[in-house]
């Protein structure tokens, strides 16, 4: 008889023990793996489906109102776990509420325990104090779910805890980016260095060529291959890499690190001086005499004067040529080279010297939208006194709209620019997952 | 300039970046992943100490509640605010946190709640105490608040576990001895705190 029962019983109550799977925190399926905006995991059918369809449109307004997320957990069994631990470990893994505001409540309930939590995020905590929570779980859920009544019971607890959120003034959002100096910082200066090296090799791999070269005769040949590749070098670095870099960080790290492009052309700082001072050792270099076999020494620049005619001095001190006069020990043959340096003189058609400048520019008659204007240039040679007059025509005036064409391309090449960096953020609109907030164990439990 | 002075320049520098820069590099870059390691054991550390500062400052509002319903337990009320007034004599600078000086704190800190939990038990003999509004709001805030240590604590102990690994791992050990980085001591679990206080008859 006593078998009898106990069997009755045990049917009875067979299909609930079933039912009730205990689950772990890693186990309660996540309501945003079902769909974009879930909020509620439901997985025993405690609530009715209409309540879930209630909850989750209540909730997504909420969160489309107020940012913050609100999740309803409503489980058979969570085993001997103790509800608090297992409530803050849920969140933790499910990270509810939007990072850095961390607004995420998440209410949990477990009806083999006869408990209710309310874990509120670090954020929330605020607005809903324990003690607000407390009430709402006693005076609001706790009289519904005794009669076993949870869907008007969650429903009701849901909408005063909305009603709170709302209350609370939206505090505009400070978007901030973290970048990791300390760890960039150390492999970006390994990286300088790294390009100081190569230049560097680059540079002196291009001098020793030039030295070796036959057919480079004088020394000042020379000075001027080694001058213009070692632009040529050290421009193609500090401008390629850095465009090179733009574009990879650009497509792959976060834009700030742009900054981290800024220093390259100073990476190439200890390469430029080392080939000026080849280059200059180079001119300075003793050559062969042409007529004995001895070997010719530069002069210096005070010495070099007395070799030097008035006009070729002149051209020094403006420094629009250098001079540089070699002579034999001995036979003392002497050899002069001229190097022309870039500057704003000319050659003057009348002495020859390089001392030509040009002295004024004066507009006689002013171009108008309908004639043309005239302006005369007037060069001087500073060494012979001798003077040069030109008159030039000036277009007339035309109305274009140059500056306008000018403009929308350099706009559009930074707008264009813009389409890269916006990736920040993009967890919370995407709707795949919860914002990644934090709770700290706040909020209240209750029994019922 | 021969080539040979070119060859011995490049090999000096490629010596000098291989072997002295690199490593000051990649040396400098461990040593600030432990400063932020430790700066975020740090900032748990006020975590910690901000939740039992949050309890230590509901307690005077907790016995004034009792005081009103609770005429004859005068020394428990007391026990309680005077295991209050020496926990908050115990304080850390987590900058030089020590196992001596975390296992003060954490005796300090369980013997107020060892009393608050004396406080709770006795509080049970009174009905309209326990019906008092305001006591049971007060009592949900400790109860949060209990909860709040309990989780704080637990980070503490996970970051300082972080800390304490990277401490320890090859080559960041080298860096650490050498700036001399101290480990992180832990919160031990409490065998008289986390359970409830047994009732004698």
């Amino acid at each position: 008889m006593i078998m009898k029962k106990l069997t009755f019983i045990f049917v009875c109550f067979l299909p609930l023990i079933a039912f009730c799977t205990e689950y772990k925190v890693n186990t309660v399926p996540k309501p945003k793996n079902a769909y974009e905006n879930g909020f509620v995991s439901n997985p025993d059918g405690i609530l009715r489906p209409e309540t879930v369809s209630e909850l989750n449109q209540y909730l997504t307004t909420l969160k489309n109102e107020t940012t913050a997320e609100v999740t309803v957990v409503a489980l058979n069994s969570i085993g001997s776990e103790e509800i608090n631990t297992f409530a803050t470990e849920l969140f933790k893994l499910w990270k509810i509420g939007k990072a850095k505001k961390d607004n995420g409540l998440l209410i949990l309930f477990v009806l083999d325990q006869r408990q209710i939590k309310f874990e509120t995020g670090y954020g929330l905590e605020g607005i809903l104090p324990d003690a607000i929570c407390k009430r709402i779980q006693m005076q609001v859920i706790r009289t519904e779910f005794r009669t076993g009544n949870y869907d008007a019971g969650i429903l009701a607890g849901v909408q005063r805890i909305g009603t709170i959120i709302r209350k609370e003034p939206q505090k505009e959002e400070i978007p901030e980016s973290i970048v990791a100096w300390n760890e960039v910082l150390p492999m970006a200066a390994a990286f300088y260095i790294l390009i100081a090296f190569i230049a560097w090799i680059w540079v002196a791999n291009s001098i020793l060529k030039v030295k070796n070269d036959k057919k480079l005769t004088t020394n000042i040949a020379k000075y001027k291959v080694i001058k213009s590749q070692k632009s040529g070098i050290i421009t193609t670095i500090s401008i390629l890499l850095p465009i090179a870099g733009f574009v990879i960080i650009l497509l792959f790290f976060k834009a700030i690190y742009i900054l981290l492009l800024l220093p390259i052309p100073l990476a190439t700082l200890p390469a430029n001086i080392y080939a000026k001072w080849a280059a200059f050792r180079i001119r300075r270099q003793p050559i062969a005499c042409n007529v004995c076999d001895g070997t010719m020494h530069i002069l210096s620049e005070q010495k070099e004067d007395a070799h030097l005619k008035l006009a070729q001095q002149f051209e020094e001190k403006l420094h629009a040529v250098d001079y540089d006069v070699f002579v034999c020990d001995k036979c003392a043959n002497e050899a002069i080279f001229t190097l022309d340096k870039p500057s704003s003189y000319s050659e003057c058609p009348k002495c020859g010297t390089k001392a030509l400048i040009l002295k004024e520019k004066k507009t006689i008659i002013s171009p108008t939208y309908i004639s043309a204007g005239t302006e005369r240039t007037t060069y001087v040679c500073k060494f012979c006194g001798y003077e040069e007059n030109d008159n030039h025509n000036i277009p007339r005036l035309t109305r274009t709209g140059g500056g306008l064409v000018g403009g929308a391309i350099v706009g559009g090449f930074f707008s264009g620019g813009g389409g890269f960096g916006n990736g920040d953020g993009g967890g919370f609109s995407g709707g795949g997952d919860f914002g990644g907030g934090m709770s700290g164990g706040g909020g209240a439990t209750s029994s019922w | 300039m021969k080539k040979n002075t070119i060859i011995i320049l490049a090999s000096i520098f490629g010596f000098l970046f291989l072997f002295i820069i690199l490593p000051i590099g990649y040396g400098v870059g461990r040593y600030n992943n432990l400063v932020t390691a430790e700066e975020t054991v740090n900032s748990q550390w006020s975590n910690v100490e901000s939740q039992y500062q949050r309890r230590a400052d509901l307690i005077p509002n907790l016995v004034a509640t009792v005081k009103g319903y609770a005429t004859h337990e005068s020394s428990t009320l007391e026990g309680v605010m005077e295991a209050r007034a020496k926990a908050t004599q115990v304080t850390i600078d987590p900058k030089n946190i020590t196992p001596e000086k975390l296992q003060q704190y954490q005796a300090a800190q369980g013997q107020v709640g060892a009393a608050l939990g004396r406080l709770m038990v006795v509080s049970e003999n009174y009905p309209n105490l326990k019906a008092n509004e305001n006591f049971i709001e007060l009592q949900s805030q400790l109860e949060g608040t209990e909860n709040r240590i309990a989780v704080e604590r637990g980070r503490f102990n996970e970051l300082a576990k972080n800390f304490n690994t990277t401490l320890r791992k090859f080559p960041t050990n080298i860096v650490a001895r050498i700036t001399g980085f101290q480990p992180k001591p832990y919160f031990e679990a409490e065998k008289s705190a986390s359970k409830a206080p047994q009732v004698k008859f």
